[in-house]
C-alpha cells in the first residue's frame, strides 16, 4: 500500500513538473535536446513514413531536438524497458501492447498525460481507452487497434453451394460442415490455432461467461462458472469439427498455415488475411488472392462474436526527462492524418469518429463492424502474469487435445489465475 | 609431444595407414565421414540454399533443395533492413576488442597461475572457473544496471567488458594448459644468454604458444560475435550489433525467412573465412598445451 | 567469487615467507624442475603474480562479482518491479525465496530435467565428437577437409540464426524434415509436431544443442589425438590388442585432460542453455520444457519476483559446484604433475 501510495506522489509531482523521482529533472524542457522513442518493429517496418512524419510535425516545433527512434521486437522490448526503468535514462515514449499495461500502471511507471492535448481524444476507442486508464487518471496515448475478422475463401464456399457470407452461427456452421465433408479431414474447414486464447476467451464471453471478476476490491477467475464452460465447450466443438492441422501451435504462423491452402476460413487479426495472400505466402497460385473474403464473426446465441480489440498505447515513463517533448511527438504521431495512415496499412484507428466510415466500405466493414461487441482483459495488477504465464493457452490446448476435460482444465486454469491476478 | 605446434602437423600422418590396402581401409570411414557431413551440414545448407532462393519459394510445401532460380534478391533486400554495414562494423570492433583484450589479459593471467607459486593460486584458478556457471540470464539486471552506474550503457567498451568476463576464464583456463607444457629449460637457456625474464618470455614462450592463442582468439571471436542478448540489453538501437540486426526479421507480422537467412549467411562469412585461414593452427593448438596433462 | 576474494584477501599473509620448500621447481624463472629446487633465493617478489592477475581479477570481480554479490544480496530480499525502478533495496526475507523454490515440486522436476537434459547433452556431445575425431584420422584428405569446413561453418552459425533454422526445419506444416522423413516408405510425418510430446521436443532441442556443440569438441578432439604417439599404438596393437583395447588402454589415458577440460566445459555450457530452450519455445516454454535458466528467467521477467529469479540463480551455481566437485580435482592436476 506504501509503495502505492509512492509511486502516486512520485508520479503527481513528475506530471506537474515539479522534479524528478531518483532522476534529477531540473531544468528539463530546456535542456533536453533529444527525445528518444521506443517503437515496435512494426512501425519501422511497416509504416516508417508515419514515423517520419510525426518527426517533421515534431521538428517544427521543437527547432533543433533530434528524435532519436529505437525499434524493438515484442518479446524482448519489455526486459530492456524493465532494465532501463532502473536507470535515469529512460526512453521519452514507449509503445505498449494494451495488455501489457496494467502492472506498469499499477507501479507508477508512467505519467499522467492531459488528454485534451491529443486530437480525438474523446473518442478514443474504450479498449484503448481502458488499457491506459488508472484510478481513473489517463497514462497513455492509444495508438492503433486491430480487431478480428473471419475470412474465408469464396471460392470453396462456393464449391458448396455457399455463395454469402453467413449471417449467422446456424449458416456459418453448416457452410463449414459442408465444407469439410467435401474437403476430407487432412483439411481444416476452420483453421483455429489451439493456443489462440483471444478466439478461445471469446467463445467464453459469447456464451456469458467471463475470465476473472472484480468483486470487493478483489479479482477471482471464473473459468469454471457453468457459463465459462459452455463457452469453452462450443469452442472446443469447433476444435473437433473442423480444426485438422496441428492442434499444438500457436498462431503466430497462423497466416502462413493459411497461405499453404489446406483450410478454407480462419478468425485472425485482419492483416492475416491479406498477408496470407501474399505470393510470398500463397502457396494455392493465387487463389488467396483473388478469393478472400472478410465478414464479422457471429456470435453463437446471435449477433456477434465478442471480438477482442488488440492495439498498442504509446506511453511517457514517469522518469523521463522530456515530457513535454514527448507528448508533443505522440500528438502528431497519433493525429487524424497519422490515423488514417494507419488505416490503410490494415489497423483500426484509435478513435470511434474516424472507425465509422469505414463501416461503408466493403474492404473494411468487417473490421469495423467487429467493434461493434467487444471484449478486454481483466484490468487487474496482475493480468500480465497471467498472459506470460500462458495459462489460458495452456489450458485451451490441455482441452483441444483432450489431456484434460473442459471442467478440469478450467479448474487449474482457475487455480493459476487466482494465484497472481492481484498480485503485483 | 612436450612441445606444442611441432607435432601435430607430422603426426597427422599415421604411419599405421601406408601400404596397398589403404584405398579400401578408408573407404567406410569415409563413407561415415560424408554420412556426418550431410546431416551435420544440412542446417547450413537449408540457410545458404533459402538465402539464395526467390522470397516466394521459401515455405513452399514441397521444399525445393536447389535454388531453381538462383537471385540475389534477399541480399538486397537484407542489406536494405536497418543499418547492416553499422552493426557488422560494431560487430567487428567489439569481437576485435574483446579478442584482443581478452588474448593479453588472459595469457597474464594463465602465466601467473602456471609459473608462479603464491598462496591462493589454487583458489584462483577455482574461482576463475567457477565464475562460468553463473547463469548469465539471471545476472542481466545487476549487470545492467552495474554497467549503467560505470556509465558504460550503450557504450562499446560496456560490451566488451561485459564478454571479457566469459572469455577470460576460458582463455585463462585453456592458455594455463599450454603454458605448464612449455619446459622452463627454453626460458632458462635463454636468460643465460643475457635475455631479462620478459624478454626471455616474449622470445621464447611466445612463439611456442601460438597455437594456444589462435585457439582462444576464436573461442572469443564466435562468443563476441554471436552473443545476442547482452548485445540487445545493452547498447540501443543505434550502437546495436549484427546478431540483434538479425531480429530486425522477426516482426508481429512474421518472420522474413528467406532475408534473414541472407543476412545470416552475410554474417557467418567472415567468420568460416577467419577460422579455415587458421584452421591448421587451431586443431594443432587446441590440445598441444592440454594433452600434456 | 567468493573464493577469489578470499584468496586476495590472504595475499599479504602469504608475503612474508615465500615458502621456499613446499613448491619446488615452481617459481623460479628459468628453474628446470626437479633440477632447480632450491637453487637460489627467488627474485619474484609475491606481488608479482597478483599483477599479472591484477587485470583478469578486476574485470572479473567488477562486471560479475560484483553484480553476484548483488544477486546474492537479492535473493534474501523481497524484490520486484518497484523496488527496481524506485531504487529501493527492498525488505529482507530471510531465507524465504529459498525455501518457497526448495517446497515447490515444481522446481525438482526443473532440476530434474535439467540434469537429464545435460547429461544427455554432453554424453552426445562427447561421443559425437570422439566419434568423428576419430573418423578424421582414418579419412581421406579431401573428405576431412569438407567435414572440418562443416564443423567450422556449424560452429561460427550465430545461435539465434540456428535456432530459427531448426525450428523452421522441424515445422510441422513446411518444415523439410518431415517431408523428408515422409519419403521414406512407410513412414507418414505429415504434419507430425516434434514439441506436442515434450520428451520428443526436448530430444529435438538436444540435437540442437550437440550440433552446436560437437564442433569444438571435435576439432580439440581430433587435434589431440593427432599427438598419440603413434609408436605406443603400434607397439599395443604388435601385442595383439584389438582397436578397441588401443583406444581404451592407449588413446584415452593419453587423452584424458583434454576430455576432462571439454568434459567439464560441456556441462558447465550445457546447463546454462538458455536461448535454444527459450527461443525454440517461442519465448515461452511450457512447464514441461522448463530448465533452471529459463525457469530462473520466468520467475524475474514474467512473474517480476526479481527475488526468486536470482535465488533459483543461486542454487544453479551451488549445483553446478556440486556437479563438478570430482572434475575441479582432476581439472586442478593439470599443471600440478611437475
Amino acid at each position: 500500500m506504501k509503495r502505492g501510495l509512492m509511486a502516486a506522489v512520485c508520479v503527481a509531482a513528475m506530471t506537474a513538473g515539479i522534479a524528478g523521482c531518483g532522476a534529477d529533472g531540473g531544468g528539463e524542457e530546456a535542456a533536453a535536446r533529444e527525445i528518444t522513442v521506443w517503437l515496435t518493429v512494426d512501425a519501422q517496418k511497416n509504416w516508417p513514413e508515419l514515423v517520419k512524419q510525426a518527426d517533421q510535425a515534431f521538428a517544427a516545433r521543437h527547432k533543433g531536438v533530434k528524435v532519436k527512434h529505437e525499434y524493438f521486437e515484442w518479446t524482448a522490448k519489455n526486459q530492456k524497458l524493465d532494465a532501463v526503468l532502473a536507470t535515469d535514462k529512460v526512453p521519452d515514449v514507449v509503445e505498449m501492447g494494451n495488455s501489457e499495461t496494467l502492472g506498469y500502471l499499477a507501479k507508477g511507471a508512467f505519467a499522467e498525460i492531459d488528454p485534451s492535448r491529443f486530437e480525438n481524444s474523446e473518442q478514443w476507442l474504450d479498449a484503448l481507452r481502458e488499457s491506459v486508464t488508472w484510478n481513473g487518471k489517463l497514462y497513455g496515448v492509444p495508438y492503433y487497434a486491430g480487431a478480428r475478422t473471419a475470412t474465408w475463401r469464396t471460392d470453396i464456399a462456393e464449391e458448396v453451394g455457399v455463395d454469402e457470407p453467413p449471417a449467422d452461427w446456424k449458416e456459418l456452421t453448416a457452410a463449414l460442415d459442408k465444407i469439410q465433408k467435401k474437403k476430407g479431414d487432412k483439411f481444416s474447414a476452420w483453421y483455429q490455432p489451439t493456443r489462440d486464447w483471444y478466439t478461445g476467451m471469446a467463445f467464453v464471453k459469447d456464451a456469458g461467461g467471463d475470465i476473472a471478476e472484480l468483486e470487493g476490491g478483489k479479482w477471482t477467475a471464473t473459468l469454471s462458472t457453468p457459463e465459462s464452460v459452455k463457452g469453452l465447450k462450443n469452442w472446443k466443438a469447433v476444435i473437433d469439427a473442423y480444426m485438422h492441422g496441428d492442434k499444438n501451435k500457436d498462431d503466430a504462423d497462423r497466416y502462413i498455415v493459411y497461405g499453404q491452402g489446406r483450410s478454407a476460413m480462419i478468425y485472425a487479426n485482419s492483416w492475416e488475411g491479406a498477408t496470407a495472400a501474399d505470393p510470398k505466402f500463397d502457396k494455392t497460385g493465387g487463389k488467396l488472392a483473388e478469393n478472400l473474403e472478410s465478414f464479422a464473426l457471429p456470435g453463437t446465441k446471435g449477433g456477434l462474436m465478442p471480438n477482442f480489440i488488440g492495439g498498442s498505447d504509446l506511453v511517457i515513463p514517469a522518469k523521463s526527462d522530456a515530457k513535454e517533448m514527448a507528448a508533443d511527438w505522440i500528438k502528431g504521431f497519433t493525429d487524424t492524418k497519422a490515423q488514417r495512415g494507419l488505416i490503410e496499412k490494415g489497423n483500426l484507428p484509435n478513435a470511434k469518429s474516424l472507425l465509422a466510415p469505414l463501416a461503408d466500405d466493403p474492404e473494411t466493414a468487417a473490421a469495423a463492424r467487429a467493434n461493434e461487441n467487444t471484449w478486454f482483459v481483466p484490468m487487474a495488477p496482475g493480468w500480465l502474469q497471467v498472459e506470460k504465464k500462458q495459462v489460458l493457452q495452456n489450458m485451451l490446448n490441455d482441452i483441444a487435445v483432450g489431456k484434460k476435460s473442459v471442467e478440469a482444465a478450467a479448474k487449474d486454469a482457475d487455480a493459476q489465475i487466482n494465484a497472481v491476478i492481484n498480485g503485483g | 609431444m612436450s612441445v606444442p605446434g611441432t607435432t601435430a602437423g607430422r603426426r597427422s600422418l599415421p604411419p599405421a595407414r601406408r601400404g596397398g590396402a589403404d584405398g579400401g581401409r578408408r573407404t567406410v570411414p569415409n563413407l561415415l565421414a560424408l554420412v556426418f557431413a550431410v546431416t551435420a551440414g544440412f542446417p547450413l545448407y537449408w540457410m545458404v540454399n533459402t538465402a539464395f532462393k526467390p522470397a516466394r519459394d521459401a515455405l513452399a510445401p514441397e521444399p525445393k533443395f536447389l535454388p531453381a532460380a538462383p537471385t540475389l534478391e534477399n541480399f538486397r533486400d537484407a542489406l536494405e533492413v536497418g543499418d547492416f554495414w553499422g552493426s557488422v562494423g560494431r560487430s567487428a570492433t567489439v569481437a576485435g576488442a574483446t579478442v584482443g583484450i581478452g588474448l593479453v589479459v588472459g595469457l597474464l593471467a594463465a602465466v601467473a597461475v602456471s609459473r608462479f607459486a603464491f598462496r591462493g593460486r589454487r583458489a584462483v584458478i577455482v574461482a576463475v572457473l567457477a565464475v562460468q556457471m553463473v547463469p548469465l540470464v539471471a545476472m542481466i539486471i545487476p549487470v545492467f544496471l552495474l554497467l549503467n552506474e560505470i556509465g558504460q550503457v550503450d557504450r562499446i567498451t560496456g560490451l566488451v567488458l561485459t564478454y571479457l568476463t566469459f572469455v577470460l576464464p576460458f582463455t585463462v583456463w585453456t592458455l594455463r594448459g599450454f603454458i605448464v607444457n612449455i619446459p622452463k629449460e627454453l626460458e632458462e637457456a635463454a636468460m643465460v644468454d643475457g635475455c631479462t625474464r620478459t624478454g626471455a618470455f616474449l622470445r621464447v614462450v611466445l612463439p611456442l604458444l601460438a597455437p594456444g592463442l589462435v585457439a582462444t582468439s576464436i573461442y572469443a571471436l564466435v562468443q563476441a560475435w554471436n552473443e545476442y542478448l547482452y548485445a540487445m540489453l545493452i547498447m540501443s538501437q543505434d550502437n546495436q550489433t549484427a546478431t540483434v540486426w538479425l531480429g530486425n526479421f522477426v516482426t508481429s507480422r512474421g518472420t522474413d525467412y528467406a532475408p534473414m537467412m541472407a543476412g545470416s549467411t552475410l554474417m557467418a562469412l567472415p567468420v568460416v573465412v577467419f577460422f579455415l585461414i587458421v584452421q591448421r593452427k587451431v586443431a594443432a593448438g587446441l590440445t598441444s598445451g592440454a594433452v600434456k596433462g | 567469487m567468493s573464493a577469489a576474494d578470499t584468496s586476495i584477501a590472504r595475499a599479504p599473509a602469504g608475503r612474508p615467507s615465500p615458502a621456499p620448500g613446499p613448491d619446488p621447481g615452481k617459481a623460479p624463472p628459468g628453474k628446470p624442475h626437479g633440477g632447480g629446487r632450491g637453487r637460489g633465493p627467488r627474485r619474484d617478489p609475491a606481488w608479482a603474480p597478483w599483477l599479472l592477475l591484477a587485470p583478469t581479477l578486476l574485470v572479473l570481480a567488477l562486471v560479475l562479482g560484483y553484480p553476484l554479490v548483488r544477486l546474492l544480496v537479492i535473493s534474501f530480499r523481497q524484490y520486484g518491479q518497484a523496488e527496481l525502478w524506485q531504487g529501493l533495496p527492498g525488505d529482507w526475507q530471510g531465507l524465504a525465496n529459498y525455501t518457497h523454490i526448495l517446497t515447490d515440486g515444481a522446481f525438482w522436476s526443473v532440476v530434474l530435467r535439467t540434469l537429464l537434459f545435460t547429461l544427455a547433452a554432453v554424453t552426445l556431445t562427447m561421443t559425437v565428437g570422439m566419434a568423428v575425431a576419430l573418423l578424421l584420422q582414418r579419412v581421406s584428405t579431401w573428405v576431412k577437409v569438407l567435414v572440418n569446413i562443416v564443423l567450422v561453418a556449424s560452429w561460427s552459425m550465430p545461435v539465434v540464426v540456428a535456432i530459427t533454422v531448426f525450428k523452421w526445419m522441424f515445422d510441422s506444416d513446411y518444415g523439410v524434415l518431415n517431408w523428408l522423413f515422409s519419403r521414406i516408405p512407410g513412414v507418414d510425418l505429415e504434419g507430425h509436431n516434434w514439441f506436442t510430446d515434450s520428451t520428443q521436443g526436448l530430444a529435438v532441442i538436444v540435437l540442437l544443442v550437440v550440433w552446436g556443440a560437437v564442433p569444438f569438441v571435435a576439432i580439440t578432439l581430433h587435434a589431440g589425438l593427432t599427438q598419440v604417439p603413434k609408436e605406443l599404438e603400434e607397439a599395443a596393437r604388435l601385442d595383439g590388442a584389438g582397436p578397441v583395447k588401443v583406444f581404451r588402454h592407449v588413446t584415452v589415458p593419453v587423452l584424458k585432460p583434454v576430455i576432462v577440460m571439454l568434459t567439464t566445459l560441456s556441462v558447465i555450457w550445457d546447463m546454462g542453455v538458455f536461448p535454444q530452450v527459450f527461443l525454440m519455445r517461442d519465448g515461452h516454454p511450457e512447464p514441461e520444457y522448463q530448465v533452471l535458466t529459463t525457469y530462473s528467467y520466468d520467475q524475474a521477467f514474467v512473474v517480476n519476483d526479481y527475488d526468486a529469479g536470482a535465488a533459483i540463480a543461486v542454487v544453479t551455481v551451488l549445483l553446478l559446484l556440486g556437479v563438478m566437485a570430482v572434475y575441479m580435482r582432476q581439472m586442478l592436476k593439470i599443471g600440478e604433475v611437475e
